[in-house]
């Protein structure tokens, strides 16, 4: 039987050097290291020699590991669910809902390693986060919700609010 | 004290507008997704989480703005009414886009790109802050000098314009879709026109009934549409159009259409043939109701360019059609490896020689033919069972015309023994769905009598067959079984093979047995579902059913309401309902998944799940009807 042989396993290498263990299976959730792994072959990595990912903090890079083994089985994604997740709505599975409950920091963390990494689905639950984070907020909301300074001069801003006029409530 | 007394009224007005975006909020929250929200807000922004925010690529801030409105990703050929989304308030997520556009520059580009892909605009918000917003508009309109109150959509349209016309290079350009509903596009002509002449990379817009039949209100308009918009994607054509649809034959105007529909239009097959060869990116045709749409339009003709490579063609009521029109059609190899989608809604198609149709269509995916009969299925020499090896999803649904005759409804179960017995024969090998408008038509499958008359080519049902748990019915003997012995014998494929040891009568354990007759004739051991209703459903088939689980019955002949909930094929080109049927979200539709046994023949899985409906194998690869997922979108014919 082929269960009977251990899970293959590849080692990653975050920006602060350290190494995390982890089976084929999980990593290739990432299209970057699976297309890594298909173009090298995983017998050159090794506990020795992993796989550096230089944008990414251990904790961050533990965080999105866990995600990866969570949903290790998910079936991949095609590029028609790519464009079809676009269409649904911004429901998130329960168990990705207290997966991302984390501060500000270490969300926009996982959007940004998730991106790097290719991971379209946890970068869909990021982008889906931030999404409902925004939603039926006035702009001095969302700029105080994430700590954005407001760069436009009155003159721009009353351009654009003139130019969104349409799309206001009325 | 005046200006006081102002600046109250504005406070007042800005504390019930906070107020009411958070009521419509918080009813929003109950949603699972929005909970998060509540739990993220609890973590106030750092310096870190501000610096991170502005390193998010372009990329990425689209992807969170499309989910902030998911219908500006929305890129179907489907006007307005057809192309909603149902869970979600779209004037609330179209407002929140723009909100995202002022937040700051870097934000501006991305969120605008969205914005201006693919607008619509919708008349009320449908959510409750519609209720306050009417509540708002009352007390604004007490000061109005005519106490009108204000048309909204068209004040919406008008700022729209205001907005396009100021800067039509950078936003007019950018949009690819506008969709305006029904009351707006008939009313607001001259708004539209305005609007869309500063729109020049259009691929959809919803225009005026009118303008589709050459109404001279609307020749203006037309004449707008066909200056501004070169790249139009879709266009209708009903009668009276016929002049302008053969102006398309100079190559000049919409030369990019993709889809293409013809209601009532009768004209000279050749000047059809012109038009069409000056469409060098149609991709989907669908006809209805003509005359003149005959076999001409596909025969071969050394001055004429050829009839168009499709991907979908769309034929309903079109009686000068037959199976060897399609059959010249598909003699040349593009039209034969392109077309994938087939619907043949009584034309002049019979059904005894659609085999040579699908034959002769390798590429076809999903066949759907509809007809009325008036006697029973007629073989003859040339008749063979239904053979295609790309075929994926069958709807067959054949109704006995009750005027003609009053055997017709049992005539017309002569033409599902036929398509039983293709099946069975294993010439469908890669067919996942059928669609039947027989009840009985999952146990034909699965009962398989041995025939009384080893010659009868598709007889197999009759007085011995088992009686199949629930289905009740008393199968008369006659019309499945006996009057199909072939005049001609020298039709040996179609003859099931002999079994020596079959008896007459099997008893019900042996039903699956190797006594079956087909067994044998073809290694099924794939997945086969079957929707089947009764024709009398088809008057009430357009009753919305919600998808909920006490309406599906949890015996084992369960309806579809309670599909599983996934992704629907989705057509690119607006044919999917054409394609996939309506209708079949109604309780009189039954459902049934087959497998294979073995030996070729099939055994319902029992469904015990009410809601689940997941068979085993990956439901999601199948091709569902659309409207098995009313859920979302319900039962709505998209060409209307």
């Amino acid at each position: 039987m082929a269960d009977a042989k251990p899970a293959p396993k590849i080692w990653v290498q975050s920006n602060d050097s350290a190494i995390i263990e982890l089976d084929r299976q999980v990593a290739e959730r990432s299209v970057l290291i699976k297309n890594l792994i298909e173009d090298i072959g995983d017998e050159g990595i090794t506990a020795q020699n992993p796989i550096p990912i230089p944008n990414v903090n251990e904790a961050v890079l533990r965080k999105v590991v866990e995600w990866c083994e969570h949903h290790r089985n998910d079936p991949p994604q095609t590029q028609d669910d790519d464009n079809d997740a676009r269409k649904k709505t911004t429901e998130i599975e329960e168990w990705d809902q207290k997966f991302m409950q984390v501060d500000q920091e270490m969300l926009f963390e996982i959007i940004l390693a998730s991106n790097y990494l290719d991971i379209k689905p946890l970068l869909d639950v990021g982008c889906k986060t931030v999404a409902n984070m925004i939603k039926g907020k006035s702009p001095e909301e969302i700029r105080k919700t994430f700590n954005i300074t407001n760069d436009f001069t009155p003159e721009e801003e009353e351009q654009i609010r003139r130019e969104n006029e349409w799309a206001e409530d009325r | 004290m005046g200006i006081f007394s102002f600046r109250k009224k504005d406070k007042k007005k800005e504390g019930l507008d906070s107020h009411a975006r958070q009521s419509s909020w918080s009813s929003a929250s109950g949603q699972k997704g929005h909970a998060q929200h509540v739990i993220s807000s609890l973590y106030g922004p750092t310096y870190a989480s501000a610096a991170l925010i502005a390193l998010l690529p372009e990329g990425v801030l689209e992807r969170i703005f499309a989910f902030v409105c998911p219908h500006s990703q929305d890129e179907t050929y489907e006007n307005c009414e057809q192309s909603a989304l149902e869970d979600t308030c779209m004037l609330c997520d179209m407002r929140d886009l723009a909100h995202c556009v002022q937040v700051c520059k870097r934000w501006r580009n991305p969120a605008r790109n969205l914005l201006y892909h693919s607008i619509r605009i919708d008349s009320v918000h449908y959510c409750e802050r519609e209720a306050y917003l009417a509540e708002m508009r009352k007390r604004r309109t007490r000061f109005d000098r005519n106490g009108d109150p204000e048309d909204v959509p068209s004040a919406r349209l008008k700022l729209l314009c205001r907005t396009l016309r100021e800067d039509p290079t950078r936003l007019g350009s950018r949009v690819c879709f506008f969709k305006t509903p029904y009351m707006l596009r008939e009313g607001a002509q001259a708004d539209l026109a305005r609007t869309i002449a500063v729109l020049p990379h259009l691929f959809y817009v919803d225009l005026p009934e009118g303008l589709y039949s050459d109404d001279s209100a609307y020749a203006t308009l037309r004449l707008e549409v066909e200056a501004r918009c070169p790249n139009l994607q879709k266009m209708t054509y009903r009668a009276g159009s016929e002049r302008s649809l053969a102006r398309l034959s100079h190559g000049r105007i919409w030369c990019n259409l993709q889809v293409l529909e013809l209601i009532n239009i009768n004209m000279d097959p050749s000047i059809l043939r012109q038009v069409l060869g000056a469409l060098r990116y149609l991709r989907a045709l669908k006809v209805t109701e003509s005359k003149t749409f005959t076999d001409d339009v596909f025969a071969y003709n050394e001055m004429l360019p050829p009839f168009p490579a499709l991907e979908q063609l769309v034929l309903t009521k079109t009686p000068g059609i037959t199976s060897a029109g399609l059959v010249e059609y598909l003699s040349r190899p593009e039209p034969r490896m392109t077309l994938t989608d087939l619907s043949l809604v009584k034309t002049g198609v019979e059904v005894p020689l659609l085999h040579e149709v699908v034959i002769a269509a390798t590429s076809l995916k999903s066949l759907a033919v509809q007809a009325k009969v008036d006697g029973p299925f007629k073989s003859g020499p040339h008749t063979q069972r239904l053979t295609s090896g790309s075929l994926e999803t069958l709807r067959f649904e054949i109704s006995g015309d009750s005027g003609a005759s009053p055997y017709s409804s049992s005539a017309a179960s002569t033409y599902y023994t036929y398509l039983a017995s293709s099946i069975l024969g294993g010439g469908l090998r890669n067919l996942r769905a059928v669609y039947v408008l027989d009840e009985d038509f999952a146990d034909m499958l699965q009962g398989l009598p041995p025939p009384p008359l080893p010659r009868a080519p598709f007889a197999q049902g009759t007085g011995s067959r088992p009686r199949s748990s629930g289905s009740g019915m008393s199968m008369s003997t006659s019309p499945r079984g006996g009057f199909l012995a072939p005049p001609n014998a020298a039709s040996p494929d179609l003859a099931p093979p002999r079994r020596p040891f079959a008896v007459p009568s099997a008893p019900a354990s042996n039903r699956f047995s190797s006594n079956n007759p087909f067994a044998g004739t073809g290694s099924l051991t794939h997945t086969l579902e079957v929707f089947a209703k009764r024709d009398e459903a088809m008057n009430w088939s357009f009753v919305k059913v919600s998808p909920d689980a006490a309406l599906a019955p949890s015996s084992s002949r369960h309806s579809m309401v309670g599909g599983a909930r996934h992704d629907r094929p989705l057509s690119t080109y607006g044919l999917g309902a054409d394609i996939a049927g309506q209708g079949w979200n109604t309780p009189g539709a039954r459902r049934s998944v087959m497998v294979g046994n073995g030996v070729g023949g099939f055994v319902a899985i029992p469904t015990h799940e009410p809601a689940g409906l997941k068979p085993p194998g990956g439901d999601a690869l199948w091709p569902r009807p659309l409207t098995s997922d009313g859920e979302k979108k319900g039962d709505r014919d998209i060409w209307r």
